[in-house]
């Protein structure tokens, strides 16, 4: 799972926490994210991929963190299931630049012709190897890929770094703590006033996770976990200083009207805002489960 | 390789030399030492300890480590903890007698690295550029009285202190004057049966 602790300062009372943590049932809505929709559909026997094939390379890679879970569940490929999924640009395009990740490419059969188009695109695979996190190594060059992307749009520097910064947080968080059977995956996208960022794991997810430190022993649900996963200083681990992980990096993310959506087994999580003092956070559980821990951002740079 | 450190004896700052005491001031360019201005993640803070040994020199010791975050644009609480968290935890830190300084964050880093001292209870010196000293962080009234007499007296005894300020009892100020040094805030050396204790700056 990734250890994910989101610190909240805002002032008393400006602050508004909603938690279903036990819904009596669960409607469709718009408020659901494409991604969900999909898996709740697959479950019900009535998804079809063409709500998809619009969204961006983060929502690709969720999807294809949710593809790699089944085809190892239960060997199913949903782009065999769901053959409009070929028209999925971001997708296509998204496994063309990582074709030797097993999380992207399950059947090792598809290599597909990749177009730099609008978008700037990034993707890396990564595990715990210390050679990967050195300073100067793979994981600090994508990091400053995605930097450059972002000034090359015209992002202020500090936004930049934030941003990248939070990436960087959120791959380390994956590779410390997913005990996944690949490795994780995460990947970005700049285009024309916007952004986002995806990291995707198929590990233990945070349930199975926080519940190695006996203070979290007994959470009860997926739901209950993720809460306390994104409250300041909770980690599997029961040492001082761990459960940092997004700090307030986070949160000036989040001022900026970045949308932060987690979802782990099943619930999910997102966090909105327009400012220090008007920001939301949604935690509900949903009628279908899946492995790993996914988070995914996005949010427009204007004036940034 | 490229040196990320070293003694340095340009910057703004004296650090002590008087009777017994022989403190080096070394300093660490953090940004050069992380590869990035943008530093993250607790892996990423773990794998720069083989340069940061190699900065601060395998075999310092007695020595003040100035953490430079000139250039900088954002370090998070987890990387600190990574990368620094040893500095003022460890055996070896304690043993060899390093003290770790802060200089030149900029707010939003600054924010980032007092939650992690928050978090672990850890205390620091920050170099105030408006002020053009070292103020300490994260101590409480008490503390920041003792440590500023003994600023202000340069060196200092428990028994100086009580001569100062006898409404307190010389064992109270050894014991004050002890958590200091514990916290790597002054270090000290013996002189008969006492302790002076040294502001690492001056």
């Amino acid at each position: 799972m990734i250890d994910l602790r989101l610190p909240f300062s805002a002032p008393k009372g400006a602050a508004q926490w909603e938690v279903d943590r036990k819904p009596k049932r669960t409607r469709m809505s718009q408020s659901f994210d494409p991604i969900d929709l999909f898996e709740i559909a697959l479950q019900r026997g009535t998804a079809t991929g063409g709500n998809l094939v619009g969204l961006g390379f983060s929502s690709a890679l969720e999807f294809s963190a949710l593809r790699y879970s089944r085809w190892r569940d239960s060997g199913e490929d949903l782009i065999s299931s769901f053959p409009e999924l070929e028209r999925w640009p971001a997708l296509t395009n998204l496994r063309a630049l990582a074709a030797g990740c097993e999380l992207l490419q399950p059947d090792q059969s598809r290599s597909l012709a990749y177009t730099q188009g609008p978008i700037r695109p990034g993707i890396k695979q990564f595990g715990t190897s210390p050679k990967d996190w050195e300073p100067g190594g793979i994981l600090t060059q994508f990091q400053e890929q995605f930097r450059t992307a972002l000034r090359s749009q015209g992002v202020g520097s500090g936004f930049a770094s934030a941003l990248a910064g939070a990436l960087q947080e959120m791959m380390s968080n994956a590779a410390e703590h997913a005990v996944s059977p690949v490795r994780p995956v995460a990947c970005f996208e700049v285009g024309q006033g916007t952004w986002a960022l995806s990291v995707v794991d198929v590990g233990r997810g945070v349930l199975a996770s926080l519940r190695e430190n006996p203070r979290h022993k007994a959470l009860g649900t997926e739901g209950e976990a993720l809460e306390q996963a994104l409250q300041p200083g909770v980690s599997r681990l029961p040492i001082s200083g761990r459960g940092m992980g997004f700090s307030r990096v986070f949160k000036s993310l989040v001022d900026r009207r970045a949308v932060l959506r987690f979802r782990s087994g099943g619930a999910v999580a997102t966090w909105e805002g327009v400012s220090p003092t008007h920001q939301t956070i949604h935690a509900r559980a949903l009628p279908v489960r899946s492995n790993g821990f996914r988070v995914r951002l996005g949010g427009p740079f204007n004036g940034a | 390789m490229e040196r990320k450190g070293g003694v340095d004896k340009s910057l703004p700052i004296l650090l002590s030399s008087r009777f017994m005491v022989m403190l080096t001031q070394v300093r660490v360019d953090v940004a050069a030492l992380g590869g990035s201005t943008t530093l993250a993640g607790r892996l990423a803070g773990e794998a720069t300890r083989p340069a940061l040994d190699e900065a601060i020199g395998r075999e310092t010791s007695n020595a003040a480590i100035l953490l430079d975050f000139g250039g900088v644009q954002l370090v998070t609480s987890s990387y600190f903890l990574g990368a620094f968290e040893w500095l003022w935890n460890s055996r070896v830190a304690r043993e060899k007698e390093l003290f770790p300084v802060l200089a030149d964050v900029n707010p939003e880093s600054r924010d980032e690295i007092e939650l992690a001292l928050k978090a672990t209870g850890y205390r620091t010196l920050f170099w105030e550029p408006d002020q053009q000293k070292f103020r300490p962080f994260g101590l409480d009234r008490d503390a920041t009285e003792t440590y500023d007499r003994v600023v202000s007296l340069e060196q200092a005894t428990a028994t100086d202190l009580f001569r100062q300020d006898p409404r307190i009892q010389q064992t109270g100020w050894s014991n004050r004057l002890a958590l200091l040094y514990e916290q790597r805030l002054l270090s000290r050396y013996k002189y008969g049966r006492q302790f002076v204790y040294v502001p690492l700056w001056r």
